[in-house]
């Protein structure tokens, strides 16, 4: 009897942090969707991160090489300048998660540092803040983005400005709803009831809640921003200029050769949709795993 | 015994945007030193906004109109921002009603005992956490070695609430409000959260202003009770002249209401009616609307404070007129 206590007591203590994190991720994985969905954005960030060291072939492409269908040598096939497209699909996972990456923490800084200011000043600057996030919310932003891109020219760092200074008014508008629900909480009061300042306050009893109501919205603004970009590329032909590729000048430029061969069009639809399902479901993966529904303790 | 606090003729009016609400409207008291004072009252009559008020907590709607409130030498309602951040949690610690908000979900609770003694500088880290250990164990939690690394949604609303009072308590200020601090315990916990309580408090010599709407918490812990009603004082007695003599219709009717497990088959009298919203500071007694002794007087004018014993005094018409009459 006794020592099936001790034994229970002695698992609970040993364990008790391990457990804890194990519920957390255990219903993040009850999908098991989500868990595939992880491991492939793993994958991806990978050879972001190595493209030049894992692509098979240089960039430049062999002109001996043109418009070959997917075999051993080449798995996704050639173009019609000898371009390897397995290699080029994996410099352009790096320039669309490098994209996606810059413009969500650009984005996230800007919204969440609005949001936070008129939550908590309240008043006219609230007013003024929130109207202009409004204005941001229904501008047509691409017009702007091309624009500003026709004057900056064409590098990554201009597509991440351009995108992350349009697209943060989400951000803005969900970190000043949870600020103000948060204001006059009797959780700030306890927090000001110890005597710390307002900047601590703000980072330690605020700031925690906006993060974790906005976390999910940030990985389907990940989703939002890659297809954004790659609009931009496919439509516009704003983005990296050869011989840097973004997945919408890739899809732009093999476009005219498509119907004779269709591995030039198929495979980087394959890999850029699959970018964006794995981060589609592992947002649903993490709504799970933060909703409060499910995570009673006992 | 010196005056520990002195709340002064304290008005606190909230702005709406359909008016202005007095919640308060001329609070006096004083407690002495090692005293443990209850406020007693129902929602709405104005006990909670008093304490924030004192600390500059209030919400950012409610506003001070008139009053002082003196803490030593200073007038708390005077001072600024900056400086009732250094009374805040290191002069007067304060206890909160909540036990999902008087503790931040995001800070372990070891470290939330420690921040207290930090943000004041009273001590460097390593002494904060052996000072937190053994506030931990002052309020008896049990291995607070194992507790320290918890987060608050890991422990009981009983072991919670306690936490609280271990970070109240954590620069051992010399006066504590605690804000209906057993309200969201069930009964046994709440007893036994008292009683630690009241050891705590004795054992420190500390000031104890306790906000409760619950009239057995009060007569069994307190000293001393203040009975408020739309944001008046009622009454004022200590707790054996509140127990034996309370006067005021209200007092009495509060009392009526309750179980008395001495008199059972007494069928219970709840007070009719609701406390309004004051939308316009009252001009006559606040209870009158409700008060089955009131006449038109009692709508006209506001009753004073008379002095009906020893440290036992209570506003009302009726009260006044029936000591003249004697007289």
């Amino acid at each position: 009897m006794s020592t099936v206590t001790d034994a229970v007591a002695y698992a609970s203590n040993r364990s008790w942090r391990r457990s804890r994190l194990r519920r957390g991720f255990g219903r993040f994985a009850r999908g098991p969707l989500s868990i595939i969905g992880l491991i492939w954005i793993i994958v991806l960030v990978v050879v972001a991160l190595f493209a030049p060291q894992l692509a098979p072939y240089p960039v430049a492409g062999d002109i001996l090489v043109v418009n070959e269908a997917p075999s051993l040598a080449h798995w996704f096939g050639t173009n019609n300048v000898g371009q390897d497209m397995l290699t080029l699909c994996m410099y352009g996972v790096r320039y669309t998660l490098t994209i996606a990456a810059g413009a969500t923490i650009l984005s996230f800084c800007i919204g969440v540092f609005v949001g936070m200011m008129a939550g908590l000043q309240g008043g006219w600057l609230d007013q003024v803040l929130m109207r202009f996030t409004d204005f941001m919310y229904s501008f047509p932003s691409f017009v702007l983005a091309i624009t500003v891109i026709e004057f900056t020219g064409q590098g990554i760092v201009s597509v991440i400005v351009m995108l992350g200074l349009t697209q943060w008014a989400g951000f803005a508008r969900l970190s000043r709803g949870m600020t103000l629900t948060l204001r006059n909480s009797e959780l700030v009061e306890s927090g000001r009831a110890i005597g710390a300042s307002r900047a601590f306050v703000i980072r330690h009893y605020v700031f925690p809640h906006v993060w974790s109501s906005i976390s999910v919205y940030t990985a389907f603004f990940l989703v939002n921003i890659i297809t954004q970009d790659g609009m931009l590329g496919l439509f516009y032909n704003v983005g990296p200029q050869p011989p840097n590729i973004s997945f919408g000048s890739l899809l732009l430029l093999n476009t005219p050769d498509v119907l004779g061969f269709p591995w030039l069009l198929t495979m980087p639809v394959l890999v850029f949709v699959s970018i964006l399902v794995s981060l589609i479901v592992v947002g649903e993966g993490l709504q799970t795993m933060l909703s409060p529904k499910g995570s009673v303790n006992l | 015994m010196s005056g520990a606090l002195q709340v002064k003729n304290l008005h606190v009016r909230f702005r709406r945007p359909e008016g202005v609400i007095h919640a308060v409207n001329g609070v006096s008291f004083e407690v002495a030193s090692g005293e443990w004072l209850g406020i007693l009252g129902e929602s709405g009559s104005g006990k909670s906004v008093t304490m924030l008020a004192l600390l500059g907590l209030q919400s950012e709607s409610a506003f001070v109109a008139q009053g002082e409130a003196l803490f030593g030498d200073r007038d708390l309602l005077k001072l600024s921002e900056r400086k009732l951040q250094s009374v805040r949690g290191r002069e007067i610690g304060m206890i909160f009603q909540s036990l999902s908000a008087g503790l931040n979900p995001y800070i372990r609770i070891g470290d939330q005992v420690m921040e207290p003694m930090l943000q004041h500088a009273l001590c460097r880290k390593p002494e904060a956490r052996r000072r937190a250990l053994a506030l931990l164990s002052e309020v008896g939690l049990a291995d607070p070695e194992t507790q320290f690394r918890r987060y608050p949604f890991e422990l009981s609303g009983g072991m919670r609430q306690r936490v609280m009072t271990a970070v109240a308590l954590a620069c051992q200020p010399q006066l504590l409000i605690a804000d209906e601090p057993t309200t969201a315990l069930d009964t046994t916990i709440a007893i036994q959260v008292l009683r630690m309580l009241r050891d705590i408090c004795e054992k420190r010599q500390m000031t104890t202003v306790m906000v409760t709407h619950d009239l057995g918490v009060a007569t069994n812990v307190c000293d001393r009770i203040i009975v408020m009603y739309g944001g008046m004082v009622m009454e004022t007695a200590d707790v054996d002249a509140f127990v034996a003599r309370a006067a005021h219709p209200y007092t009495r009717g509060l009392k009526e209401a309750l179980v008395d497990h001495r008199d059972r088959g007494r069928p219970l009298r709840p007070i009719p009616g609701a406390a309004e919203t004051l939308w316009e500071a009252p001009r006559g007694c606040p209870f009158a609307p409700r008060c089955s002794l009131a006449d038109e007087r009692c709508d006209r004018e506001i009753p004073n404070l008379i002095a009906l014993g020893e440290g036992h005094e209570a506003a009302c018409h009726r009260l006044e007129e029936g000591m003249s009459d004697v007289g």
